[in-house]
């Protein structure tokens, strides 16, 4: 994997220090990060599924098709809004952390004569990347399901507490995963 | 059951009192206890009468505090029993003392009634005691107010860190 990675870098002409800090820009996300994102938005889309049920009153087996096209586009739709967060936040994360990563690689290497400047560089920037990287993914699932369970208790309870269940599990659950994605597109302007 | 039965007895108040000299009750009373999916509330009073000097067992009518007047119910020898209903809101714990009239004296309540006096003036056979309890009205604060308020403070702290990242 490592030769592999070696290879695309050198194919696609940039450094190595070129490519993680392209990494600390990208939006893509890695094969591991896209299952944790999809796993969560799945648990998170199919809770409601649960309040339909037993507090909403609906019959699982014959809503089980709406309960299951709803979860999956829910799914989709936290799994994006999961990824643009965790992007606006990666590299805002990096800054912050950057003197702090410094420090602690500097502290570890310590007075290795062995190790050359870039290297070292190299190494700080390698070790933010992945900081930034994990605190960003950990923080975009802790915010998107915060803000995604709020809207649906919100809906459900109080907005469409007169609809039918059926109405009440399209609209808050729809609602909440669209808002989100939505709303996880947008630039901030400072 | 076996709750609903300690639950009765504990509502069981036995109160005995005797006007005049002749007529002694004990009152057993039961109150709805769980008033979550009702619109009234039930109180029933079950009350054994003991007279002396008297051979018959007496016809009863009883008249409420608000002045309502009702037929008791026999339910075995000596045995009498007294229900009433109210609105939940107006359903509250306490003592509701009930005035019991024989035939003699509902005649005298009615006659009472008919010339615009005062029913209290009218003696009565028998007062007795009736211990009625508040139910349960379901909790204080509805639970889906209560996550409301959770999740709304959970996502008021991921929203406003977020904007300190960002900032």
């Amino acid at each position: 994997m490592g030769s592999g990675k070696q290879q695309k870098v050198q194919s696609s002409g940039f450094t190595k220090e070129e490519e993680l800090l392209l990494q600390d820009f990208s939006r893509n996300v890695s094969t591991k990060s896209s299952a944790l994102f999809f796993g969560n938005a799945f648990i998170v889309s199919a809770v409601p599924i649960w309040l339909f049920w037993r507090i909403h009153n609906m019959d699982l087996w014959p809503s089980s098709i709406l309960f299951l096209l709803v979860t999956a586009a829910s799914t989709y739709l936290m799994a994006t809004a999961y990824k643009n967060i965790k992007f606006q936040l990666k590299h805002k994360i990096a800054m912050r952390r950057e003197e702090a990563v410094t420090r602690e690689v500097n502290r570890q290497l310590g007075d290795d004569k062995k190790i050359t400047r870039k290297e070292k560089d190299e190494r700080i920037l390698w070790k933010k990347n992945e900081v930034a990287d994990y605190e960003a993914t950990t923080y975009s699932i802790f915010y998107n399901n915060a803000l995604y369970l709020a809207i649906i208790i919100f809906i459900s309870f109080f907005l469409l507490k007169n609809s039918t269940p059926f109405v009440n599990y399209i609209f808050s659950v729809g609602v909440a995963s669209g808002a989100l994605a939505l709303f996880s597109t947008s630039a901030q302007t400072n | 059951m076996s709750r609903q039965f300690a639950a009765l007895c504990l509502l069981v108040i036995c109160s005995s009192s005797a006007y005049g000299s002749s007529c002694k009750a004990t009152v057993n009373s039961f109150s709805t206890q769980d008033a979550t999916i009702l619109t009234q509330l039930a109180h029933v009073a079950e009350f054994t009468l003991q007279c002396t000097g008297q051979k018959a067992q007496p016809t009863l009518f009883a008249e409420f505090p608000c002045g309502k007047v009702v037929p008791v119910a026999k339910v075995a020898d000596n045995k009498y029993q007294l229900s009433w209903v109210q609105d939940i809101k107006q359903g509250s714990s306490g003592n509701v003392v009930v005035r019991l009239f024989d035939e003699d004296g509902y005649a005298n309540v009615r006659k009472a009634q008919r010339d615009g006096d005062k029913v209290s003036s009218v003696k009565s056979l028998l007062d007795i005691t009736v211990s009625t309890k508040s139910a349960y009205k379901g909790p204080w604060v509805k639970a889906e107010l209560l996550a409301a308020f959770l999740v709304g403070g959970v996502a008021y702290f991921a929203f406003s860190t977020k904007s300190k990242v960002q900032a």
